[in-house]
């Protein structure tokens, strides 16, 4: 009666309700148009049991629909589900047909520079960009971007996770050695900045370019340089061996992000065991062995010369603290 | 006097022929040079082009390091030998509002006229500055400058305003008359804001039982003594003293004079480790007192012109503005007592 697989990959849910679905809404970035709330309400009312459930990716999940209305309710969020998309340049050929593929999950996004003070990037904006690189593929992957070291969003958990950096531009004829930074640095940080000589010092090897140094001068002595991104990989909750994402990549460039992204797609298309439902990029990282997917993964890509390839059980976000 | 309206392409030329003695120095924008990501910084910079100077908007920073740098080299050591640095200074034309202006009658009384203390290093650059008015249309949000009286000021070289297609130029100084021998002739006379926002009044008479009120324990909590609402001020002139050594030697280098600020850690920190104003509440007190009563007490002026940069750059949210109301609540409170 039902393709169960079909559904599924046309991002639909097999509900444990017989003959019951929920609709999953792609929300890039979780930076959404306020004018859609009106049909996703309409959706949840019209044929759904009247609540939306927000997921953890930052999507919408509207449960209680029938699967004998699918043809309908795909019409009607048809016109929607282009909209969403096209803000992140991908065209949906036949949006009246749903979505092509659900195994590519929502890129979810802190809100980045668009309110918060700590934010070194317009994240959402990164999520789109990201977005239009790998939708519609359909092996599984999660990614994440967070605009500061805090990681609000959790890039950590993901199999992709993006930690947005800046480097700190320090012009000591502007410092009045009040030592603002310094201080936040040694409690909040990784205390890597001192002062010598009425000047302060930066030690590269522990600054995790968090730009707080920047927010906490009075004088604008610290500006904003380049801006510059972490790649974490291979984090994973599910039941075999739950971890945090690794650092991967270290100071890659916007573009460099882009191309990873796009890249793991032929890493995962070559090394994934065929057998199983799904696997995720986790556990074929444990399989193939980090050289290979690091090696993989940056195939073809011209690094910024700031990138860093690092090797891996580098101490990852497990940062040092300048102990001194 | 001349007074005058020239077109931009008039003042193009204008500017380069002023740039050939003088350094322009007015509020333009920095775009990336934000504290946040994305954004830009207005601030009083070195401008390439009349163009490029904002006469619309409030500068984050103050003019005041034209005249007192943050960082200023006063003699160069070594062991015991000392002599002091012959610094070429370039003359410069600041563009700035009549608050600013009045700013600089407060900073020349404190370094030129500190009871008959003048400052060589802060007269040398003063010597060299011309002030050019720049107007304000309205008052901005967070200014208080009529309540102030520092509104107007007839202390300036000339005065530019920025039109449609040109500049209205009024023109005081004899030396500067000459550069501007374009334009059609026309009369020019700067407009005054004549009216805040929000009116303050400014207590007339503050007894010393207000040190003790509790009303400063609030910024006790408020407050992160970051020291922001200072280095904005443009009277501000607290400094402290450092030797800056050579990068290549430890018996050689410069003493310098470098900002310092009332509100942030170590600045009433005394040899044996005894730091009076620990509480952020005192560093407030210490500030606004000295603003709105210490400083009158001396030379019969505030030292606050209302600006309101303070208020606009704390990331705490607190207000210059509203600390001034409480005041006047407490001393209007007593007045009725008495």
């Amino acid at each position: 009666m039902y393709n169960a697989k079909k559904i599924v990959k046309n991002a639909f849910r097999i509900s444990k309700v017989r003959g019951e679905s929920a609709i999953r809404l792609r929300i890039p970035g979780g930076d959404l148009d306020a004018r859609h709330l009106d049909t996703i309400k309409n959706l949840a009312e019209k044929f759904g049991n009247g609540s939306v459930h927000l997921s953890i990716r930052q999507g919408f999940e509207i449960p209680g629909i029938k699967l004998s209305q699918l043809p309908e309710i795909k019409k009607f969020m048809g016109q929607m589900i282009y909209d969403i998309e096209k803000e992140s340049n991908v065209i949906l050929d036949t949006p009246e047909e749903g979505y092509p593929s659900a195994g590519t999950r929502n890129i979810s996004a802190c809100i980045g520079d668009r309110v918060c003070r700590f934010a070194n990037c317009d994240a959402p904006l990164l999520a789109r960009k990201i977005e239009e690189v790998i939708y519609p593929n359909d092996y599984h992957l999660k990614v994440a971007i967070t605009a500061c070291p805090n990681d609000c969003i959790k890039a950590h958990m993901q199999d992709i996770g993006i930690v947005s950096g800046v480097v700190p531009e320090y012009d000591s004829s502007r410092c009045i050695s009040c030592e603002a930074c310094i201080d936040n640095c040694r409690l909040r940080v990784s205390n890597s900045l001192w002062l010598e000589n009425h000047k302060i010092v930066r030690d590269e090897e522990y600054c995790l370019k968090c730009g707080e140094c920047i927010l906490k001068c009075p004088m604008g002595a610290f500006t904003r340089g380049k801006s510059l991104y972490r790649i974490i990989a291979g984090g994973r909750t599910g039941k075999r061996n739950p971890r945090l994402a690794n650092t991967f990549i270290e100071d890659a460039s916007e573009e460099v992000v882009l191309a990873v992204c796009k890249n793991i797609y032929s890493f995962i298309h070559r090394n994934i065991n065929t057998k199983l439902p799904k696997e995720h990029v986790g556990y074929i990282i444990d399989r193939t062995g980090f050289e290979t997917f690091a090696e993989e993964v940056t195939r073809g890509i011209v690094m910024n010369p700031e990138a860093k390839v690092l090797k891996p059980n580098n101490p990852g976000y497990f940062y040092k603290y300048r102990d001194k | 006097m001349k007074m005058l309206e020239i077109t931009q392409g008039q003042a193009d030329s204008v500017f380069e022929s002023l740039s050939q003695k003088y350094r322009i120095i007015a509020p333009v924008e920095k775009p990336g040079e934000g504290r946040f990501s994305n954004t830009s910084l207005l601030t009083y910079d070195q401008a390439k082009s009349f163009k490029e100077i904002d006469f619309f908007k409030k500068t984050y920073f103050s003019p005041k390091e034209v005249l007192f740098p943050v960082r200023e080299s006063l003699f160069e050591f070594k062991k015991s030998d000392i002599h002091e640095l012959q610094e070429e200074i370039q003359p410069s034309i600041v563009f700035l509002r009549a608050c600013d202006i009045n700013a600089v009658g407060i900073t020349d009384a404190h370094f030129l006229n500190n009871e008959k203390f003048k400052d060589v290093y802060y007269g040398r650059r003063r010597n060299l500055v011309k002030l050019f008015l720049i107007e304000c249309k309205e008052s901005f949000e967070s200014c208080f400058c009529v309540s102030m009286g520092t509104n107007k000021s007839e202390d300036y070289s000339g005065f530019m305003r920025k039109v449609d297609n040109g500049y209205e130029i009024k023109v005081k100084d004899e030396e500067l008359i000459p550069y501007f021998s374009q334009g059609k002739q026309k009369d020019v006379e700067p407009v005054f804001v004549e009216k805040d926002t929000s009116p303050l009044i400014i207590p007339k008479e503050i007894d010393v039982s207000l040190f003790k009120d509790d009303i400063w324990k609030e910024y006790s909590k408020r407050c992160s003594a970051c020291g922001r609402c200072n280095t904005s001020c443009p009277t501000c002139t607290c400094f402290t003293i450092g030797d800056v050594l050579s990068e290549d030697s430890s018996d050689s280098g410069q003493r310098r004079r470098i900002w310092s600020s009332c509100q942030v850690k170590n600045f009433g920190l005394l040899a044996g480790n005894h730091d009076f104003r620990i509480p952020k509440g005192d560093r407030m007190r210490y500030k606004v007192l000295h603003k709105i009563r210490d400083f009158r007490k001396r030379t019969g002026f505030n030292m606050c012109v209302g600006c309101g940069r303070c208020d606009d750059v704390c990331p705490d949210y607190i207000s210059m503005f509203k600390c001034i109301e409480k005041i006047n609540q407490i001393t209007d409170k007593k007045e009725t007592n008495e």
